[in-house]
């Protein structure tokens, strides 16, 4: 009897130490996926905090670029336009004197003539930099040989290109992007780089509209050139981020620089 | 000497009972996992109340118990698949209690005793289920934490009080002895009856807010 006794004691002793360890494990894993949460949802937030930050950042240059243009635009109307129209005004004003003689009336009409050509010419040139006409008429691959044309029309330098027709999958708020940053790209080049020939090819692969850029010319270091505002490199970054696409930069002074964009398509 | 843990389980199925009927107050109001696991309160407030009826009488009341874990686990099970979103928690559903129907089929007999295998098996689901959820909460989500806690804590110490229990009858112990085991799990029960107040209050501030 005593030894039956000590044996139920001894059980119930195991079952109470067996419930306090399952007690004590419960709580530990408790306590284990609790701190867990508590870990990831504050790297979470500090992932969406970065990320705001980033936008932000986005929209600062953005908002930045747009108000250089504004200035470009502005400049170019002011020295292109108004100030030949002026002239126009000008020489009309004198046609209305009553006492010209018919030769001055004839010079004046002329030169209203040419003036007027000019401005004409201007009005129309700086309406096609803001956006080129051939790019909605015949997508991007007419639009950026078009572009690479006008480059090659100085001499300076020499553009050999690569481009497929097939990169015409992509359309237009896709392929204004896809100009824009080709045309930042020849920007730099000519203003800076003093390059003697860019390379660029672009092809349709497997989904992707593959771009890839490359000029001879003075290069920079890649970190202060993402910093350097004229070359506008985080615009063409940000346009790369509105198209989803992956851009990549390779530059070092004295080594030219190349860039490779893909653009998915889907 | 009276036996202090009556009382005390006295209390808890009145407290059980409240908490049934806070939770029906707002059952038209939220979604299915909320009505899952008030099905669930409601199954536990009745048969409480039933037990006691029966133990008024003088009566065998352990069939009850049956009825309490295959209940229990059906709308748990539920209440999990709306909460893991997983269709295979209902084919498990499904399984055990095809299982567990063949068992009372073949062995009648054990209607009369504690279903220790039957038990386990079902609240170590239950575990596993609270365990899943855990992990999916850990990226956000983070309805019926405090439940899923109460469950956590609660049904894995008392599978192994429920397990005992043929044992602990078998062993012919002396009141005193019972009492203990029972005042642990009335403890742990207690926990998980404030945890499922907590998250109730929670959700009928927040409503209120």
């Amino acid at each position: 009897m005593q030894e039956s006794l000590l044996q139920q004691d001894q059980i119930i002793t195991i079952i109470l130490i067996a419930i306090i360890l399952l007690m004590l494990m419960s709580t530990a894993i408790i306590a284990f996926f609790y701190l867990s949460r508590k870990k990831i949802i504050k790297t979470e937030l500090e992932k969406a905090r970065l990320r705001i930050d980033h936008q932000q950042e986005m929209l600062r240059t953005t908002l930045v670029t747009q108000e250089e243009e504004r200035k470009r635009i502005a400049q170019d109307l002011h020295d292109a336009i108004s100030s030949k129209l002026n002239i126009v005004s000008l020489n009309a004003n004198f046609l209305t004197e009553p006492q010209i003689s018919v030769q001055e009336a004839n010079s004046l009409g002329e030169s209203i003539v040419n003036v007027t050509q000019t401005v004409l010419e201007n009005s129309r040139r700086i309406a096609h930099d803001l956006l080129p006409p051939s790019l909605e008429k015949f997508g991007l691959v007419a639009a950026i040989e078009e572009l690479c044309d006008q480059v090659q029309e100085s001499k300076v330098i020499q553009v050999k290109t690569d481009l497929e027709e097939t990169a015409n999958v992509l359309r237009d708020a896709a392929a204004l992007h896809v100009f824009r940053i080709v045309q930042e790209l020849f920007n730099n080049t000519i203003k800076y780089a003093k390059a003697k020939t860019i390379v660029l090819t672009m092809k349709f692969i497997e989904n992707a509209v593959h771009l890839h850029y490359q000029d001879d010319g003075k290069g920079f270091v890649l970190a202060e050139g993402k910093l350097a505002k004229g070359l506008g490199l985080s615009g063409i970054e940000n346009r790369a981020a509105i198209l989803n696409a992956t851009v990549t930069f390779e530059s070092k002074p004295n080594e030219g620089m190349t860039l490779r964009l893909k653009v998915p398509t889907n | 000497m009276t036996d202090i843990s009556l009382y005390i389980a006295d209390a808890l199925t009145i407290v059980s009972i409240i908490l049934a009927v806070l939770y029906v107050i707002g059952f038209t109001k939220n979604g299915k996992a909320y009505r899952y696991f008030t099905c669930y309160l409601i199954l536990v407030a009745v048969i409480q109340i039933i037990m006691y009826v029966y133990a008024g009488k003088k009566m065998n009341n352990i069939f009850l118990f049956h009825y309490y874990f295959i209940g229990q686990f059906i709308f748990l099970s539920l209440f999990y698949k709306e909460l893991i979103q997983k269709k295979w928690v209902l084919y498990i559903l499904v399984l055990v209690l095809i299982g567990l129907g063949t068992n009372y089929a073949i062995h009648p007999e054990i209607f009369n005793e504690y279903h220790t295998i039957g038990v386990s098996i079902t609240q170590s689901i239950i575990v596993v289920y609270a365990l899943i959820y855990y992990y999916q909460s850990l990226t956000g989500r983070n309805l019926f934490l405090l439940v899923n806690t109460g469950i956590l804590l609660y049904f894995m110490t008392s599978i192994l009080f429920f397990a005992s229990g043929n044992l602990i009858i078998d062993l012919n112990l002396p009141k005193e002895t019972q009492r203990y085991i029972g005042i642990v799990n009335q403890f742990l029960y207690f926990i998980f009856l404030v945890l499922i107040f907590i998250e109730w209050y929670r959700s009928h501030r927040v409503k209120l807010a």
